[in-house]
């Protein structure tokens, strides 16, 4: 996979780093022509260029037009922005990746288009504090579905869980939540409404957004 | 006409006066306070002072519905993302982009904001003026 990554500052290099480590082919956009000197003598001259990476030259020299994937990562959330804008129009990049430093742009760039991901390092912080929040309550976060607000929890269910030792039929789950997997030791079981509930197993459930609680006070 | 012009250097703060002088409802927005001196004493419009990338700024340089936003920064994609902001978010009917690199002026030509590049310009007159 061919990636360019645009902007050389702690994400862009980190992460250009970690993308050659992984053995893609990677190209690093820098400005700054002694950051450019600093990281090609530890990445490598051919992974790192000079230039404006929102200019449309700069681009094109990097090969943006067999691109599978460009990053936006500079500070400023305008570069990146035209960054992925023209990636996107000019060069028809499959897929672009924006980096977000004012949490209010994401929704803003979803409306103006030519960006595919919108990563806000604040938002991520938001959320992982939400399920963080969730971990306490006994409820494991696994996957969330998002903008269409569902998620994939697990359950570790009691000893004395009300549902222990009761078949799947027999018991009702809230509006909005549904029963996946049972999970025992290393086994995963998928549940028919014969299935008994054991203590000691793991429910893992597909919900509605906000219908957390309401899961955990039943099982 | 109602028009909301963003950065008052030489081009904003001349077309500010133009535009307040012929009668026009003027605003004029720019992030700093020093940039307004260039307006005369007697500039009739109003003046907002801030960065209009945050929204409080953009809510106030538009509460009453321009007809037209024109983008006169010198910085290109600044003036790209915010007139984008003015077209798709606030459904500013004209909305003008002043983009000086040639080639992201042509790429943005086709996407809904009227762009203004001064070298298209200058070019187009002097072949115009060479051709005669």
């Amino acid at each position: 996979m061919y990636l360019i990554v645009v902007g050389g500052g702690k994400v862009g290099y980190s992460l250009a780093r970690h993308l050659t480590a992984e053995r893609h082919e990677v190209l690093l956009i820098e400005r700054e022509k002694a950051k450019v000197t600093e990281f090609a003598k530890e990445l490598g001259e051919a992974t790192i260029i000079e230039g404006d990476g929102s200019k449309v030259h700069v681009l094109r020299a990097a090969g943006a037009d067999r691109a599978d994937v460009i990053v936006a990562a500079t500070g400023e959330d305008q570069e990146n922005l035209v960054i992925c804008q023209v990636a996107k129009h000019v060069f028809r990049c499959p897929r672009t990746i924006c980096r977000v430093t004012d949490p209010k742009n994401e929704s803003i760039f979803s409306l103006l288009g030519g960006i595919d991901v919108t990563l806000s390092a604040t938002r991520l912080i938001e959320s992982l504090l939400e399920e963080q929040v969730e971990a306490e309550a006994g409820i494991t976060p696994l996957l969330t579905l998002k903008g269409i607000g569902l998620e994939i929890i697990e359950v570790e269910l009691s000893a004395t869980s009300r549902v222990a030792n009761r078949r799947v039929a027999q018991i009702t789950l809230p509006e909005g939540a549904i029963l996946m997997t049972l999970i025992r030791g290393d086994e995963a079981i998928i549940p028919t409404a014969g299935t008994v509930i054991h203590g000691g197993d793991k429910a893992v459930l597909l919900v509605k957004r906000g219908k957390e609680s309401e899961v955990r006070n039943l099982l | 006409m109602k028009i909301v012009i963003v950065g008052c250097g030489r081009l904003g703060s001349r077309l500010a006066m133009w535009m307040a002088d012929h009668g026009h409802t003027v605003v004029v927005c720019d992030k700093d306070e020093a940039a307004f001196k260039a307006l005369d004493e007697k500039f009739s419009g109003e003046i907002v002072l801030g960065n209009p990338l945050d929204e409080e700024v953009l809510s106030k340089a538009l509460r009453h519905q321009p007809d037209v936003f024109a983008c006169l920064s010198e910085m290109d994609n600044f003036n790209i993302m915010l007139a984008q902001i003015a077209k798709k978010k606030y459904m500013v009917p004209r909305v003008l982009a002043r983009i000086r690199d040639t080639a992201l002026a042509s790429v943005y030509r086709g996407l809904g904001v009227e762009v203004l590049c001064s070298t298209d310009l200058v070019l187009a007159a002097l072949t115009g003026m060479l051709s005669a």
